[in-house]
Order: C-alpha cells, then structure tokens, then sequence
C-alpha cells in the first residue's frame, strides 16, 4: 500500500513518517506510521469506510478525528468498541469493523435503513409492550442485534493501578489558554500539573488556523512549549483523561493503564470546544467531517483529507479551513455559507482571491454518497428561506469532502458535574457557564472565548484567580473579551426522506427528536430517554446542541429554558480494570496463621480474619468436624481465638465506665474474677458481649466479639468524650493473641506449661481470672465455658503467640491433643446453647428475646440503653430465640431458613428464622436455633421450617442447653 | 496481680511478616523492625513522666523527633507517646522505661510493643512510592523532617513518620500487627516499579 | 471526594472519617417520658440548617465535632469535643423502690 496522499513535513505534528507500522483491518493488510492512529492510518490509504452505525448499519467514517465521536468504534482482538480515530497503530494489531453482519464492505443488515419507518423513535419501548408476553419472542432476536463489539472471553487481565497525584492546580487541556494559566502559575511559585488528552501539547494550535497566512499557531505553539516542558513547576501528563470531578477538585486522571487521582487545590478547566455540525439528510455518508477534523488530518497526521472539498459554514473558521485545504492542495469549489455575509471582509476577500466562490444564505441539504456507499461523491446546495427552510430545486457540486463548521459548544462536562450552569443566549447562540464552585476556574473557549490574544488572557486570568486563593502574588491580567461569533443558531434542516442525523451514535434524525416532543414529553431529561438521545458513546457531544434547539422550537421555549441533560462522570467510557486499580483487600493474621497452614486448615474468612474452619480436606467437612467436636468432648483440643476482641479500660473511673457501658453490674466485680457483659445500643438491641475479668480496682480486660470490637471501642470513646469519666479506654485486639485449651484433659495441659499458677478447681474456679508466666512470658488465663467442657483461654502478647503455641502442642502430645477449627466451636458452642452475637441475634434482638434478663442490672442509675429495654421489655413479647431438634435422618434446615405460623396453611405468616444449624453426633439429633412465633417457644411443642426446595419439616421446641445441662462438665475435677 | 510485662523476653518475639525477602526494587529498601523494642504512654501524666525519665517530648501532636539513644519519640496526641527503639540498641532503656510507669498517675502504658508490626522504608522515590497507597500527601515540601501522619495505607490504619536529617528519605511505619504481611507486600507491590 | 479538617490530623479525605450521628442532649433516662426518649433515640430534625455533628477519625481513634450544613454540605468549623463537653457527667441513681402493700 502506498502512502499517496502523505503531505510534505513539517505537517504531521503526530507522526514520524519514516518509522513504517503494518497493521491488519478487516483482514486486509496495512501500512501507516508510527504515531498514526487507526483512522488516519486507513484514510492515509484512502479507506474511509472504518465502521457501521449501530441500529441503521449505515456505512460511517471519521468525523472529528479526536475521538470525541461513535462512528469509527472498532473491535481489537480483546477489546471492543475502541475509538479508531484515537487508539495509535502497532505493529501487528488486528482491527475488525463493528455493527455488521457478514463483513463491513457487504453488510446482510444495511437495509435495516429501509425498514426506518417501522422502527419509529421509542420502537423499543412501544413495540414489543402488546400483547402480554411478546417481549420473550422478541429477545433473542434483539439480543443478537444490540450491544457493541464482542467480549473476548480468554481475555488475561493486565495489571492497573492508581496513584495520587498533589498539585496546587491542576490545568485540565493544555490548548493556548491551559498553557498560559499553566505558565502564569507556575512562574509564580505554585505547583501545576497540565493535562491533555492527546500525545502533544497545544490543543488548538496543533491544527487550528488562527489568521490568514497560518503562521500565528505554529509560532505560539513552540513558544508555550518550550517554555512548559522546562517549566520546573510544571508537571505534564500527555494521553491523559481528565475523566470526572468529584468534590475538592479529586480528579480522576487516566493515563493507560494507572488511575491518578489528583488532589488539587485550585483547578482550571481549559477543556475547550467541540464543533458541531450540521443537520441534514446524509450528514453521516463517510467524507462529510468536521472542518477541525480536516485540518487535524494535515496538521497533526500530513494526510490530505480530500482531492475535492466543499466548506459548509455558520463562521468564519470555515473560511480558514478552506485556506488551509487550497495550501495543501485541495480544490475547494465551494463555501457554502449559511450567513446572510460573513464578518470579516478581509478574510472574504482571501478565499476569493485563491478562486474559491462564496454561496451566503445557502446551505447543503442532502450529501449523496458514490455507488458503493463507501465515500461522498457530491453534495446538493440549496439557498435558505428561512429558518430551517430551503428553496426548491438546488445545485450538485461534486466533491469528496465536506467540512462542517455550525459553532462550538463548550466541553461543560467536568464544570457542569461540578455544578455549573450552562447557559445559552438564544439571540448570539452563545454559551456561558455560571455558578462555578470555589476553587474552579475556566478559561478559553469553553468560557466562549475564541480569539486567540483574548484565550491567552483568559488563561492567565484564571491563573491569576487561583494564585490569589493560593496566597501567592502575581500580576492581574487583562479581563478577556470575545465579540467573536461563532455559533450559527439554526444548523438544521430536515428533509421529508429523513438520514438528517441529530444523533449519529443512535441513528437518531430531526423527525424521531420532534415526534417525542409531539408524543408529550417535553423536558429533554425525557426526551432522552425516550429516544436514546445523547445516551450512545459520545455522551451528547454533538446531539445535545441540535435536540435542545428542536425541543425549544417544537414546545416554543428558548434553549435557555429547556436546557441540556445532565453530564456525568465518566467523560469518556474507562475501562472497568482502571476504577478498580490494583485492588487492596486487607485481611488480618493471627500469629499462628503459618501453623495452621502448615497442619492443613481450611481457611476461610471470618471478618476481615483468616481462620481455620477445620483441618483438613474441605471433601471431609462433616466427618471432620464431628472428629474434632468429639476430641474436645473426650479429651482435650486448642483453638486459636486471637480475632476475639480485647479492650481494656484503666483508671479511677474504670468500673464506673464499664457499669454505663455493659447491661449487667460492675461496681462489686471481684478482682480475679471474670463477669459476662452484654451490650446494648441506644435503641435497646443486644449488639455486642464479651468476658469482664477484673485485674484490679482500676484495671479491667474486656473481650468482644470478632467483627464488633471496632465499634465497641468507638462507642465508648465517644460516651467518654461526654462523660469526661477518669479512665483510658484502650483496643488491645491485635495486641493480645489467644487460645483456648477445651476438654476433659485441658487442666493436664496448663499444668504442664505454666508452673506458676495452681490449676486446681479450688484455687482456678470456673469464671475465675489468673495471670502466669510461660516460660517468661506473661499470660492471662481465663477459665471458661463457651464449649461447655473444662477449658482455659490464655491470652498472651501477640509477638509471642507462635511460640507459645508451639510450646502447647508440644506439651498437649501425650494427651493426643489437636487443633480444631471454628466451625467445630460453632457446634460445640450450640450444643450448649450459647447465642452467638450477630449470627444468632439481629437488628431488633432485645435481651428478653434471647433469655438475656438474667444478664441486665435494674437497679443501676443507667446503662446505655436502659431505658429503651426498659420500653421494649414491658411490651408484649412478639418472638422468642429457642433451641430445637430435628431427627438425625430429617433434611437438615439451613440457616436463614424461615419459620411459618402454620405447616398447612400456605399464604401464612413467617414469624421467625433459623439462625444456627448443624448436625450434633454428641446429641445424634440435628440441631439449632430459630426465632419462633411467641406462642410457638413452648418445650415439646414443634413449629414448621420451609426449607430448600419449600420442603416443610417440624422441628421440636427443646429447653437450652443441648448439652450437660447442669454444668458439670465444666466443673471437672 | 504482678506487673504485667510487656517488654519481657525480647528473644522470644517474632514478627507477623512471612516473607521478609519479597521486596525486589532497588532503589526501595524496606526493613521489619518489628521485634526491636518499643513502648507507648497516654494519659495527663504522660508528658510529664517522660520528662521526668529523661525523655522531652515534642512540643505538637503529630510530630517525631529522635533522641541522642536513638529512640524516636512519636507524639500522637496531646497525651499519647510512642518511644520507637528503631536501631533495637535499647531494650533495657524501654524495659525499664516501662517498669517505672507501673503505678504512675495517669499514665497508662500502652500496646504498641504488639498491637502494631514496624517497617523501615527508604529510598529517594519514597513519597511517589506512598502516593500509590496513601492520600495523604507525603511530598517533603508538605510532609517535613519529624512529621507523623495517622492515616490509611492500602486500606489499613498506619502511622507514618519521616525520619529527620541522613534519613529524611526514610519512612518509619507502624500498622497493626494483624495486617503486617498484608501491609508488608502492598509495600513490596507499590515499591516495585522503581528500578 | 470531600475533604474534612480534623482538628489533630489536618485536612483528610472524607472517607478515613466514621460519621457519628448528630450531637444531642440526652433527656434524664429516669423520668423523660417514653416520647421525650423516643424523640431522642430515634428522631432528627433534618431541617435545611448548620448542624452539629460527631466525627471520628479512624486512623488515630480521635472523636470531634463538626459544623455542617445540611444542604450546601459545607463544614463550617471542626473541634475538640472538650469545647463542648467539659464537666464530668453523672447519673442520678434510682430512686428505691416503694415497698408495695400487701393485698
């Protein structure tokens, strides 16, 4: 493939011609340069054709060059939907066309256009509603037809991550303005990041023609340069997306494949404009663009867009695209101006001298593609009569360009989501953008500033604002002014065959915005969702303009008061992979964590812990479990409980404060003793219990369940921000590691590792508190009963944990004593009927439901929530938490398993659920515990499950607990 | 009940870091130091029985400073102190340090010997490194010679604290035991694109 | 995302903050009436005004106040609560418990 219609250096401010890329498209091979994007690549090799548009498959080419458009989205290998006229080529890559059936040349579904007038706008929302059902013939079909591009499922994730980034402004678009602002702050003193979307800087200046002999933007351009990238102050991200703002100036910067999220103090949006177009029939037939995307195309890539062009202009721009197109060597015929005259005699006089003729008041009003479709082949001319109208009858011109240049509408997007107001003067046709946050700035021509003097004083302007915030001087530039015009007021004209497209991502035309308004809806916001306008890729960008102006017009309101739909973040559509970064999933270790794996534990997640289930294969489970149980049962094991909570409270006021915090009292707490301590909310819900043990007059050691400790200890800081109470609340959770030696022969194990503390039942009573040394190492021992066998925790400091640990294994060999996991103990504990907090409790457990009564103080002068149980425990009781079985051979109820009024009535009600479940080999029985209706708690009395599958089974009602219900197991000698 | 010790037995402590090794960057250095000794006071007292230990105390929260032994004094609040043996040459000056808080006036000794693993990370990129996983801007120009920032690191709570003069690129950090191997490869991660 | 200034810490991104409801008056526990307490547990204005509010900071387990603005969302100023709370509280105790007559 030749490079025929390269243009000579020094155009091709993007590429570096001599290093030659080789790409394939559509199977075909071929070549472009090194910094050529997909679409210049193929236009370079006269293929204009790069994709088809979504719902019509209408042939579609480039039409901004800048990546602000849907109609070249193509497919990669593992990507979809990549914008062709943005992603640059390398070597080798494979580019696929996208909405087409069978290939992009000859596509079986093209003439679905035909078929237009059947799918009238809201088709999707009107046609398949009748009769009742037809939506599911119609799905399949639909769903083959709709979406974009295809996933690659063998896909192998990249890594992505994200960074933040401090400036003291952060310059979004580094155009001429963003490049003054970016100067004039960092010259004086502050710290600026610059970013721009594309790979070099200038923004306007590395395409645009500021003045008749184009020399003005080159100069400029290399003059901000320079002076930018030596700029020591000045930190510059090029290829980087500014793609929201959230509140405080976060910016979220995307550059390949890392997130910054930028923290700025003062933000200047120079974000700058994109060029409308015009509306009318064919606007879309691949050679009709953008007048900027012509002159991006020999400006940035040195391709010559065209052999023959037609300008089609609202402004003065079109007139220095023109001069541009002639210098490069292209014939322009034709200006066809929609103005009644143009504002600048001089430059008039300029196109007539390079022989260009001038057509005012004209407008093209059909484009007519060549015989193959691929590429426009003329366009028909008409004068306008008014507005929106054309004379009959017409003149051809033929051409394979044409530029359009209908205005500018500001790039709002990252200004409106910071709460700015667009505003537009139905007169001028102008924008503004008002209500601006503190600490936001805007320069240029978003601020519809379009000269080029005026937009390097707009830029230092907003510089100068910010430098004022930051404290820093500097001199005040002149306020900027623009009477330049730019926006023509009505680019619009339909055609009673329709293809005039407001919206080229949806195949949207003029007719289908104004039937919605004619079918009622009236505000945009519904328009656009009744119509899908504005929702494609391109967010509106160049259909928000023309469908305000259509609904303003069709419901005689101004633009003003109709206004444009909201934008949102993202500004342009970011990879999934991006928001997520590298995802940081913290989890916490137990010091023994590496000898549990070494002894094969399955380890699952409790919280934000790990901790073993049980050792051994998870194939295993039951049996497993009920081995372990019935170790700990018969003679001895360990479990490491180092996620229980520990807080500890010290001071003169210390068993003051635990007495306000804990339900129970604490005042006579004996030293060496240990007491249960439930907590209550303000609202009266049991939402947290642990072990008082009472060290010494002052000093208390409190556990706390696993996932509650946090908030426990945050709760009672902020009740002793108020008290003011004489006491230091501490979370020693990581702090202390432990475990819990359980069974018959728990007393023989202790015994033989800590020799400085008496074991015996009369000196170490159950619920006693005694504090040893193991080998040197300091240790609390707790002797309790949640397993409901003999058993002491020993709680130690968490660097010693492995150790000790080790040193119990050793010594509990001869007992054959092993590990068990948690849910062995979660077993164990629910054959003892002790109530797990949060598992087996909710969000409205009050002590009386759980049979807590005996745990709550009523004399005390208050406990946080006393007053709520107070409340809720004088009133009729609605629920009860009760222990029942269900026969070893019975399908097992699982928890969260609801409980019914009635096994026989269908449509009765739930009155309560399973909160635990496990089979029992000690009982030989299943067993649980469930919320039951208040008249279904009666022991011997049976209440229905619906279980899986809405299977019913009868579970009998049983006194708690399961198992030793007079405590001597615990009491062994 | 006998004085609880926390400081008892330093041989015997070992760190919650399996993989002491995984840090591959060369321009980062990360060191555990999470078995050197370390104590923690708060109360009113606080302030005042450090002085009288011969220890002065900075003047605000949040700042550090390092002491002739070559102990870091940390103040994290108006009545919180953490002494930082960083150099684990004075076991016995905390021991002892500890012992004789037992019984003082509003002073309550703290945890941090176990409650919280510490590293070391060094290197001339350290603040770009922690840009990656932390919001708080840790850049000289905002984050000084002494300064402590209590904040978020890859999601987990952690004290950062930037060492004074040589080692004004070196970051000590202190974090929860039990998320110290989590904390000390999400350091490991950020640190390895600098090469 | 939102800054907040936390008196000890400085300015930090709203999420290394716990929102703790907003600062109230606690009725005595032992003779408001079951409205009065109710009012207190669960109900809140939420009126268009500057509103006082408990925050925490979770890095360094620091409570403080804050002024906020319910529609604007701008936070006014930050404290130590000790501006608003410096007096030990204390709770009444019980009255005792009338003996009742026998029957």
């Amino acid at each position: 493939m030749s490079l025929n219609n390269r243009l000579a250096a020094p155009l091709g401010l993007y590429i570096q011609r001599e290093k030659k890329v080789t790409f394939t498209f559509e199977g075909q091979e071929y070549q472009g340069v090194e910094g050529d994007t997909i679409a210049s690549a193929l236009i370079a090799n006269n293929q204009w054709l790069i994709s088809r548009s979504f719902k019509y498959h209408r042939p579609r080419g480039p039409l901004t060059m800048a990546g602000q458009d849907a109609n070249t989205l193509v497919q990669l290998k593992s990507e979809p939907n990549v914008l062709a006229d943005k992603q640059q080529i390398f070597r080798d890559m494979d580019v696929q066309g996208q909405n087409y059936n069978g290939s992009l040349e000859n596509d079986k579904d093209a003439k679905l256009g035909l078929a237009g007038r059947f799918m009238p706008v809201g088709f999707y929302y009107r046609a398949f509603y009748k009769p009742t059902g037809i939506w599911d013939k119609w799905e399949p079909f639909i769903r083959k037809k709709a979406g974009l591009g295809f996933a690659d499922l063998t896909f192998k994730p990249v890594y992505h991550d994200k960074a933040y980034l401090f400036h003291d402004v952060a310059v979004i678009g580094a155009g001429p303005a963003g490049l003054a602002a970016a100067l004039k702050a960092a010259d004086a003193g502050a710290s600026v990041l610059l970013v721009d979307e594309n790979p070099i800087l200038g923004g306007a200046l590395t395409y645009h023609r500021f003045d008749i002999e184009g020399v003005r933007a080159q100069a400029l351009r290399e003059d901000l340069i320079i002076k930018a990238l030596n700029h020591s102050n000045i930190q510059i991200l090029t290829n980087a997306t500014c793609n929201g703002w959230f509140t405080d100036n976060y910016l979220p910067v995307i550059q390949g494949t890392r997130m910054f999220k930028v923290r700025a103090k003062q933000c200047i949006v120079a974000s700058g404009a994109f060029e409308q177009h015009v509306v009318f029939r064919n606007n879309d037939v691949p050679g009709v663009v953008m007048s900027s995307a012509a002159m991006r195309l020999m400006s940035q890539y040195a391709i010559k867009p065209g052999n023959k062009a037609v300008v089609l202009t609202g402004n003065d721009d079109g007139y220095l695209c023109a001069l541009e197109l002639i210098k490069n060597g292209v014939e322009v015929p034709l200006i066809v101006d929609m103005r009644i005259e143009t504002a600048d005699s001089v430059l008039h006089s300029a196109v007539v001298d390079k022989g260009i003729k001038v057509l005012f008041n004209s407008t093209v009003y059909e484009a007519l593609p060549s015989s193959d479709k691929k590429r426009l082949s003329a366009v028909q001319v008409h004068s306008i009569t008014g507005k929106g109208q054309v004379s009959a009858g017409g003149i051809t011109i033929p051409c394979d360009l044409l530029c359009m240049s209908a205005g500018y509408m500001p790039v709002y997007q990252l200004l409106c989501q910071a709460g700015a107001k667009l505003n537009y003067d139905d007169d001028s046709a102008r924008f503004s953008l008002t209500n601006l946050p503190k600490n936001l700035h805007i320069a240029g021509s978003v601020n519809g500033i379009h000269e080029l003097d005026s937009v390097i004083n707009d830029g230092e302007q907003a510089a100068y604002k910010s430098l004022m915030l930051l404290g820093l001087s500097s001199n005040e530039p002149q306020v900027a002014s623009c009477v330049k015009q730019t926006n023509f007021p009505w680019p619009i004209f339909k055609h009673p065959k329709g293809k005039d497209f407001v919206d080229f991502d949806e195949d949207l035309q003029s007719k289908d915005i104004v039937n919605a308004t004619r079918l009622g809806y009236r505000d945009v916001q519904l328009v656009k969702r009744f119509s899908t306008v504005g929702m494609g890729p391109s967010q509106g960008r160049h259909s928000a303009l023309p469908t305000a102006r259509l609904v303003a017009d069709a419901t005689n309101r101004t633009v003003t008061e109709t206004g444009v739909t909201t934008a949102r973040p993202p500004f342009v559509p970011e990879k999934l992979a991006n928001i997520a970064g590298r995802i940081f999933s913290p989890h916490k270790l137990t010091p023994m964590h590496q000898r549990h794996l070494e002894l094969d534990a399955h380890m699952i997640a409790a919280g934000i812990w790990r901790r073993p289930a049980y050792y051994g294969d998870p194939i295993n489970r039951d049996n497993l479990i009920q081995e372990e149980a019935k170790m700990v049962r018969n003679t001895v094991g360990i479990i490491d409980v180092s996620t229980l909570g520990g807080l500890e409270i010290r001071g003169p006021d210390a068993a003051e404060f635990v007495n306000r915090i804990y339900t129970f009292g604490f005042l006579k707490q004996p030293i060496g003793k240990t007491r249960y301590a439930v907590l209550t909310n303000e609202q009266g819900v049991v939402v947290d219990d642990g072990v008082s043990c009472r060290i010494s007059e002052d000093h208390f050691y409190i556990t706390a369940t696993t996932s509650g400790v946090d908030a426990v200890y945050r709760e009672m800081t902020k009740w002793n921000a108020q008290w003011r109470l004489s006491v230091d609340i501490a979370n020693v959770t990581s702090a202390f590691c432990a475990v819990n030696v359980a069974g018959p022969l728990a007393r023989k194990v202790l015994t033989k590792v800590c020799s400085d503390v008496d074991f015996s039942n009369e000196s170490f009573p159950y619920l006693a508190y005694r504090e040893g040394t193991i080998e040197g190492v300091p240790v609390r021992l707790l002797r309790v009963g949640f397993v409901g066998e003999l058993g002491y925790e020993i709680h130690m400091p968490s660097l010693f944990g492995e150790g000790i640990w080790d040193l119990l294994m050793e010594a509990g060999e001869e007992f054959n004593m092993k590990p068990f996991g948690v849910e062995t103990q979660r077993l164990l504990r629910l054959e003892k009927g002790h109530v797990i907090v949060s598992q087996d409790t909710d969000g409205m457990s009050h002590p009386g439901e759980l049979s807590l009564n005996w745990a709550i103080n009523r004399k005390k002068p208050f406990f946080i929530g006393s007053r709520s149980v107070d409340i809720v425990m004088a009133r009729k009781q609605t629920r009860k938490l009760v222990g029942f079985k269900l026969s070893a051979e019975s399908n097992r109820p699982k928890e969260g398993h609801i409980v019914l009024a009635s096994s026989s009535q269908i449509d009765c009600a739930i009155t309560g659920n399973v909160t635990s479940s496990e089979y029992s080999s000690t009982i030989g029985a299943n067993i649980g515990m469930a919320f039951v209706g208040i008249d279904q708690q009666d022991i011997g009395s049976t209440f229905p499950i619906r279980i899986d599958n809405g299977e019913i089974v009868m579970a009998e009602v049983v006194k708690l607990p399961f198992y030793d219900p007079t405590n001597a197991r615990q009491e062994i000698q | 009940m006998a004085f609880f010790n926390l400081s008892a037995i330093p041989n015997a402590r070992r760190s919650m870091v399996s993989e002491a090794a995984i840090n591959l960057s060369p321009v980062i250095t990360m060191g555990d130091i999470s078995v050197s000794a370390r104590v923690g006071f708060r109360g009113k007292g606080a302030l005042n029985f450090l002085k009288e230990n011969g220890f002065s105390a900075p003047d605000k929260p949040n700042q550090a400073k390092m002491t002739e032994l070559g102990i870091c004094i940390l103040r994290l609040s108006n009545t919180e102190f953490w002494l930082i043996d960083s150099s684990n040459t004075n076991q016995s000056v905390i021991e002892s340090l500890e012992l004789a808080s037992n019984g003082q006036d509003a002073v309550y000794r703290l945890y941090c010997q176990h409650s919280h693993g510490a590293f070391i990370v060094s290197g001339a990129p350290i603040a770009d490194m922690f840009a990656k996983i932390c919001a708080v801007d840790l850049n000289i120009d905002s984050f000084s010679e002494g300064a402590i920032a209590q904040t978020s690191v890859a999601r987990v709570n952690a004290i950062i604290v930037r060492m004074e003069g040589d080692k004004s690129s070196t970051f000590l950090v202190l974090s929860d035991s039990a998320t110290a191997d989590y904390l000390w490869h999400s350091l490991a991660d950020a640190a390895s694109e600098f090469v | 995302m939102k800054i907040m200034n936390c008196p000890l810490n400085g300015p930090r991104n709203i999420s290394e903050f716990v929102y703790g409801g907003e600062v109230k008056t606690m009725p005595n526990s032992l003779t408001c009436s079951d409205k009065e307490w109710a009012d207190y547990v669960f109900y809140s204005d939420n009126t268009i005004r500057v509103i006082t509010e408990w925050w925490y900071h979770s890095a360094s387990g620091y409570w403080f106040i804050a002024e906020r603005h319910t529609a604007s969302d701008e936070i006014f100023k930050t404290y130590d609560p000790s501006e608003l709370f410096n007096e030990r509280i204390e709770f009444e105790s019980k009255p005792e418990p009338v003996e009742e007559k026998s029957a």
